[in-house]
């Protein structure tokens, strides 16, 4: 019993205090920095204002097409390889870019998907691309947003707002 | 005629410069631009045009040459928008002010447009609707990206977003542009069975093909040639689909296209890239791999979302010829003609729920009424239900589905049900992707069609590693047990791309 409580004593007790100690200092230490959020962009004519996260899927997913006035949805994407991109990808369609590419080739293939989206090469791209189609909805940094186009709530959120969930790495 | 166009022209400059001193962008967001030439409700056009930041030079929209006469345009411009209102803001079209030749010249000058100007602008404001539209956003500088504007993609194959279809001039007419994918595949294969021969072969190589025929029509088709014994091919149209989508509740089309039985049969058809192992289930094997289905359908088809919410429910309603009169054998289950008075009907539900992200679950009810080209045989009643559960991410795949085949001689006999199943699952590790799965089909011998078959069941395992985005090759070893003829073992080595 005495023997027992040595090595209590001894060493379970400083393993487990040093151990809690990094514990306690590793996100202090390798703090990730902090994320952007990312804005869902549309036309400033589309009348959303708000979309559900589940909605948003489905829209960049290929199976809803169309905005409640009709207008055909026509998707906007960032080149391959950068970080918005990446979110996207992880974020609603839970998938890296060659299942990404797989996926809506053979969504396309089956028919369920009206094309491929456009790929834009810069946030300005994008921002003048969704700026002159009224069907359009794309992606930016909440910072390089301007007022040529209208930004959505995602589930009731703001780019900034607590729980808004789309975020990417900072530049 | 164009004295009157300039006088337009210039009429709408107060009204932009007016609008720019008040926001940065307001002309520009509600008249929504699509171009430098910009239609308003009244049909007339107007330019827009960035103004630079205090320190920054004044310039053209990018994709314009910067030349003298344009900068002295935007500076007089900028100028104009920034000075108090009341201000004279065109001059009469016969005058002919003096040119300043800096632009420090012509921050001091006098607001009015040069003639020059006016010219350009007369010019940019009449330009095609095609012009480059960085010229439309308010944003855009001349050095910023020179790439942004385009729509390039590292993959060819993605790229065929329609610039007409995807809207991004609406009121143009519209241009169809056809848009072609080419699926192949080649393998080796090697199987035990007494006659069979080891060796390479072509698989079937599938050209695929998608017009947007307006902004709700469009038009797929698809061809393949299968190379057979002999040095020969086979070439089919397996499907040629005209497709109305006026909403996502509503998607009809005619032609010749998947039989919505299951799932297996529309999510994946001909390109065997798509698919994880190197060849289709058991239960949903091609004519030329004595399938049991009726995998193609010639008719018409409605298909879309129910509104359901976080349910994700679907719908499909298919009315088409079936199988064709006079079968008496797999080999005429997909019709290219319908040739009988007795049509099939094909209804299918499923649902995407929100909540598990990835899953599917569906059920299909097939019809259809059978002629045999042996007139002594009575007429059957054919249904065919399936159901399926599927369940794909990123990493995993999880795929089972069931069948059920009665051909009922409608009196004239008993009922004879056929069934199937199979059940796929496989994880990927990166490019690689091991994957198993369990065939097992059972007719009876009172079949009218298939009994010939018997029961067929036997696993698969493989591995399939994409080497390429583009292109994937599979290794494959199954075993089959047959009742009607010999047990037996294959492997394949498959590669299989889309190009």
């Amino acid at each position: 019993m005495r023997r027992l409580q040595r090595t209590l004593t001894h060493w379970v007790l400083p393993v487990l205090v040093l151990a809690a100690l990094v514990a306690a200092a590793k996100p202090a230490d390798i703090r990730a920095p902090e994320a952007e959020p990312l804005a869902i962009v549309v036309n400033r004519t589309n009348p959303l204002s708000e979309i559900s996260l589940a909605d948003l899927r489905r829209l960049y997913r290929g199976q809803r097409s169309r905005w409640s006035n009709g207008r055909r949805v026509t998707l906007v994407m960032r080149d391959p390889g950068t970080p918005e991109r990446e979110a996207i990808l992880q974020t609603l369609y839970g998938v890296d870019e060659d299942e990404y590419r797989r996926g809506f080739l053979q969504a396309v293939f089956t028919g369920e998907a009206n094309g491929a989206p456009k790929v834009l090469a810069t946030p300005n791209g994008v921002l003048r691309f969704i700026f002159n189609v009224p069907g359009a909805i794309g992606y930016v940094r909440a910072s390089e947003v301007d007022a040529s186009v209208k930004t959505l709530r995602v589930d009731g959120h703001l780019p900034g707002d607590a729980g808004y969930r789309l975020e990417v790495p900072p530049q | 005629m164009h004295l009157a166009a300039r006088a337009l022209c210039l009429a709408l400059v107060p009204s932009i410069a007016a609008a720019q001193a008040e926001t940065r962008y307001p002309a520009t967001q509600q008249a929504q631009p699509r171009s430098a030439a910009v239609a308003t409700p009244d049909a007339s056009r107007y330019l827009v045009v960035a103004c630079p930041t205090p320190a920054g030079t004044p310039s053209a929209s990018l994709g314009q040459p910067a030349d003298s006469a344009t900068r002295a345009l935007v500076a007089a411009l900028c100028a104009r928008a920034q000075a108090p209102a009341g201000r004279p803001l065109y001059a009469p079209l016969a005058s002919e002010p003096a040119r300043p030749d800096t632009e420090a010249a012509l921050a001091a000058q006098p607001p009015e447009p040069p003639e020059a100007a006016i010219d350009l602008l007369m010019r940019l404001a009449e330009a095609s609707a095609a012009t480059d539209a960085s010229m439309a956003h308010p944003a855009r500088h001349a050095d910023q990206d020179e790439h942004g504007d385009h729509d390039e993609h590292a993959h060819d194959a993605l790229r065929s977003a329609d610039e007409k279809g995807s809207g991004e001039d609406p009121d143009a007419p519209f241009a169809p542009q056809f848009k072609i994918h080419l699926f192949a595949d080649m393998k080796y294969a090697a199987i035990d069975t007494v006659g069979s021969r080891n060796g390479f072969s072509l698989g079937q190589f599938d050209l695929f093909g998608r017009s947007e025929l307006s902004d709700a029509l469009s038009v797929i088709a698809e061809a393949t040639l299968t190379a057979l014994p002999r040095n020969t091919f086979s070439a089919h149209l397996e499907r040629l689909m005209l497709t109305y989508s006026p909403t996502d509740l509503l998607s009809a089309s005619v032609g010749r296209y998947h039989t919505g039985i299951g799932y297996y049969n529309t999510a994946y058809h001909h390109g065997t890239w798509f698919q994880t192992a190197t060849g289709r289930p058991l239960m949903y094997n091609i004519d030329g791999d004595i399938g049991v289905i009726p995998i193609h359908t010639l008719g018409v088809s409605a298909t879309g979302a129910v509104p359901s919410g976080s349910l994700g429910l679907h719908y499909l309603a298919e009315f088409g010829s079936g199988r064709a009169g006079q079968a008496s054998a797999a080999g005429t289950t997909q019709p290219a003609l319908n040739d009988n008075n007795t049509p099939s009907m094909n209804g299918a539900l499923w649902i995407r729920p929100d909540a598990i992200d990835g899953l599917q679950l569906g059920v299909s009810l097939y019809h259809d009424r059978l002629t045999f080209s042996d007139t002594s045989k009575a007429r059957n009643d054919e249904t065919i239900a399936a159901a399926h559960i599927i369940y794909k991410t990123d990493v995993l795949e999880l795929m089972t589905e069931g069948m059920l085949m009665r051909h009922d001689p409608r009196g004239a006999g008993t009922a004879s049900d056929s069934h199937g199943y199979y059940a796929q699952a496989s994880r990927r590790f990166g490019s690689v992707r091991p994957y198993a799965r369990m065939d097992y089909l059972e007719i009876p011998k009172t079949d009218p069609l298939f009994a010939f078959l018997g029961r067929r069941f036997g696993p698969s395992v493989g591995v399939r590693y994409d080497f390429q985005p583009l292109a994937a090759l599979k290794l494959q070893t199954s075993h089959l047990n047959q009742t009607t003829r010999p047990n037996m073992n294959r492997f394949d080595a498959q590669v299989s791309f889309m190009f």
